[in-house]
């Protein structure tokens, strides 16, 4: 029973992840009719499923939600602002519905979420006027225009006028009934009361009849078949009234866009054809889905594992062939290195998930952190595609949504203080990913204050982070509102400013061995960049050697691989600069970054990395050629050793670190700098 | 068949506002007395409110009686108020598709919701 629950739980909050999209869609485009088809399938499956647990409190509260939004998708209601809030509100509710249900929450927790249930419900019945309780019709709100209610008199309706003669009630007899009677049995549309011959109070004498009104039949309905009724109707007062006909109903259907908002097909009239397009489109979505597949990740981390210690053993395969040059040997070998290769890429494959899903979710922080604070926020996304190892993905969502949040809050400036500066009112914070050089960069930009470097100094200055008494370059003072306890943040707020947010960030991104950059010009905006490796399992390694220690680097990052003349590189120094075709390139050594020894009078190649945005040269002593690298992580003590992404096994029982490149050239970066200061 | 009784009575006075209550059966029988005494508190206010609350059944003479004094009032530009219309009356209203004439307030009690539609309408 319980993986059935964690079943449950797992598809209802996908399902709840995709109506709060759906939702956040609608409150910007109040006509999306996809989006409140999605909204109520979501709402309709979660309903069902929780009936087949039992889980009542969750049936009888989606149940109402389905019922709005039953009647928002077939027009018997208008979508408003008020109502897109609402949804969302109760999308929210839905979610704490399912956690309750699905976790093992006390009973005593359900009785505060029944209370909210109601506290949504309530408002929910009054929005579809279904309400127990009295409810306030102001009509004075009603469009006073007449225009508004002269688009319904179409000549497409059969009209009449009715007037009474003045003696009617003199002879006991009352309209009333008639027109009881063309409600109950006719096919009435309207009736309307015509005020322009009312007398004047003076010249009123309340025993004369004197109310004027008009008849309006359903359009179906012919001219003949309408005076009929209407007759019918008024059978017993026919000598006291006088009916005169105004419109006679057209059969003809009116052109397209001659109506002005009236639909002239009749609702009930295509039945069939509005079933089928449904139909159609409802199966497209199911055979889509059905060629999706749940998989538990862990099946999935023990299949690459797997793939993993084939890639190995099959470049043992492949040595031993090299080795032995046996032809018979050599033609299965190289067969197989293919398929191997097939599966591993496969494999890699399945772990992969496109940020998409986690970019949208960017949408909902952007809007509640700017409701917050008043302010007018766009979110832009690019690179949804972009695809991540599951496991990244999952990690980057806080750090991002902390990062998000701060844009709005800190970055993005109030209404009156964007116009004041000549900025659109509106706020823009953009979101992209893409791949470059074997990493994926995420970076996070918006077009508010940018950074203040004063300020951020004085502050970091006066939490005793940043000595008092020494010049700051500017990425040094960036680096600054990464410190542990740092805020310049006027007042905490709801959001964030609590100066507890950064440092973090930064800590989720070391943790998945990324780099936070940033870029900022004040009163423009702001730019974090966000480097992250790929953390394949698997990766195409190039294998080099330092010493005795062998070293591979992430294929993708490397560009070029160059003899390099030793008389030029002297390990005392740290920044030597390498003329590469006329571009200047930094260079240092891996021999002395750690600190290995070697022959320094030996030949020396130059591997030229890339991380994305930085290139250096990297010195070595000997390039081995490619290598399939299975990646390793370290654990324990060097776990975090920064320049290092991990080890791997070469071929015959030899171990090589795994150059972690944007890390390296960080160090690299930082030596430098410190040389500098020095 | 027994008409009932019907009576107005004023509930509130207060510098230029009244309040008045009708209570009863406003029908034919009692249209044109109900009519002069409702024209008479309506010269004494400037602003006057009619509680229908009582009125337990409307016909189409006492609802003539109400139109004419609103149109009477927008053309004095008075103010004349139905407020706490009861479930007669409102029925009354609908059924001459006259909800836009009286632009008030109206409270429509449980199960009183509007069967008969809505149209927009000036005194003309």
């Amino acid at each position: 029973m319980d993986s059935l629950r964690a079943t449950f739980r797992e598809e209802a909050l996908e399902l709840l992840s995709s109506l709060e999209e759906a939702l956040l869609g609608l409150e910007k485009n109040l006509t999306d009719d996809e989006a409140l088809s999605t909204a109520f399938r979501a709402v309709h499956t979660i309903k069902g499923s929780g009936g087949i647990f039992d889980f009542d409190e969750l049936v009888c509260f989606s149940h109402e939600v389905e019922d709005l939004l039953d009647a928002l998708r077939n027009k018997r209601l208008p979508v408003t602002l008020e109502i897109a809030a609402l949804l969302i509100t109760a999308s929210d509710h839905l979610v704490a519905l399912i956690n309750h249900f699905t976790t093992d929450t006390p009973e005593s927790a359900l009785k505060h979420l029944v209370s909210v249930s109601n506290t949504i419900l309530l408002q929910l019945r009054r929005l579809m006027d279904t309400s127990e309780k009295a409810v306030d019709i102001d009509t004075s709100a009603l469009p006073q225009n007449t225009k508004e209610a002269e688009v319904f008199n179409e000549s497409t309706h059969p009209r009449f006028i009715v007037r009474l003669k003045t003696d009617l009630y003199r002879h006991g007899l009352a309209p009333e009934k008639a027109l009881r009677f063309l409600f109950k049995y006719s096919s009435l549309e309207y009736i309307k009361l015509i005020t322009t011959d009312l007398p004047s109070a003076q010249n009123f004498d309340p025993e004369d009849a004197i109310l004027v009104f008009e008849v309006a039949f359903q359009k179906t309905v012919s001219h003949e078949d309408a005076a009929r009724e209407l007759n019918e109707a008024f059978e017993f007062l026919l000598s006291r009234v006088s009916i005169t006909q105004i419109a006679k109903a057209i059969h003809t259907v009116p052109e397209k866009g001659a109506g002005s908002g009236v639909n002239p097909t009749n609702e009930n009239k295509n039945p069939s054809n509005a079933n089928t397009t449904k139909a159609s489109s409802v199966e497209s979505e199911q055979t889509k889905a059905s060629k999706q597949l749940r998989v538990s990740s862990d099946k999935l981390d023990l299949l690459v594992d797997l793939v993993g210690e084939l890639v190995m053993k099959n470049g043992t395969l492949q040595q031993l062939s090299r080795e032995t040059q046996t032809k018979e040997f050599m033609r299965p070998v190289s067969e197989m290195t293919r398929l191997v290769e097939n599966v591993r890429e496969l494999a890699m494959n399945l772990r992969m998930v496109p940020i998409g899903r986690t970019f949208h979710r960017m949408e909902r922080v952007v809007r509640d952190a700017a409701g917050v604070s008043g302010k007018m926020v766009r979110l832009e996304l690019k690179g949804e595609d972009t695809e991540l190892d599951k496991s990244v993905i999952e990690r980057i969502g806080d750090p991002l949504m902390h990062i998000v949040r701060n844009s709005v809050d800190h970055g993005i400036e109030s209404v009156e203080a964007r116009l004041e500066q000549g900025k659109p009112q509106e706020g823009v914070v953009s979101l992209s990913a893409y791949n470059a050089a074997g990493a994926i960069v995420i970076e996070v930009t918006d077009d508010g204050r940018g950074l203040d470097l004063s300020r951020i100094l004085e502050k970091a200055r006066a939490k005793g982070i940043a000595d008092t008494d020494r010049e700051y370059s500017e990425s040094e003072i960036q680096q600054f509102i990464f410190a542990h306890g740092f805020s310049t943040a006027e007042a905490v707020t709801e959001i964030s400013g609590r100066g507890v947010g950064m440092d973090v960030v930064k800590k989720n991104i070391d943790a998945l061995r990324g780099v936070i950059r940033i870029q900022s010009v004040f009163g423009q905006g702001m730019t974090l960049r966000i480097v992250l490796p790929l953390t394949l399992a698997i990766i195409d390694g190039f294998v080099v050697r330092v010493g005795a220690q062998k070293f591979v680097f992430p294929l993708e990052s490397v560009k070029e691989c160059l003899d390099f003349s030793t008389d030029a590189l002297n390990d005392d120094t740290r920044n030597q600069i390498f003329n590469l075709r006329g571009e200047a390139l930094p260079y240092t050594s891996l021999s002395s970054i750690f600190n290995i020894e070697h022959d320094s009078s030996e030949r020396a190649s130059l591997v030229i990395v890339e991380d994305g945005e930085r290139r250096f040269g990297i010195v070595v002593d000997e390039p081995l050629g490619e290598h399939k690298t299975v990646i390793k992580p370290l654990t324990g003590l060097l776990a975090n050793l920064r320049g290092i992404g991990g080890a791997t096994i070469l071929g015959a029982r030899e171990m090589a670190f795994i150059i972690d490149v944007p890390g390296i050239i960080d160090l690299i970066g930082k030596g430098r700098r410190s040389k500098y200061e020095k | 068949m027994p008409q009932g009784t019907f009576k107005i009575i004023q509930i509130a006075a207060q510098e230029g506002r009244g309040v008045v209550a009708l209570k009863g059966n406003f029908t034919i029988r009692y249209a044109k007395e109900a009519f002069f005494t409702l024209l008479e508190f309506f010269n004494k206010f400037d602003a006057l409110a009619l509680d229908l609350s009582g009125i337990e059944s409307i016909d189409s003479a006492g609802f003539q009686v109400l139109l004419v004094l609103k149109k009477e009032s927008e053309a004095q530009q008075k103010k004349v108020k139905l407020i706490r219309h009861s479930a007669p009356v409102v029925d009354m209203i609908e059924l001459y598709g006259a909800m836009g004439l009286f632009r008030d307030k109206i409270v429509v009690a449980q199960n009183n919701r509007f069967r008969y539609g809505r149209e927009i309408q000036h005194f003309t």
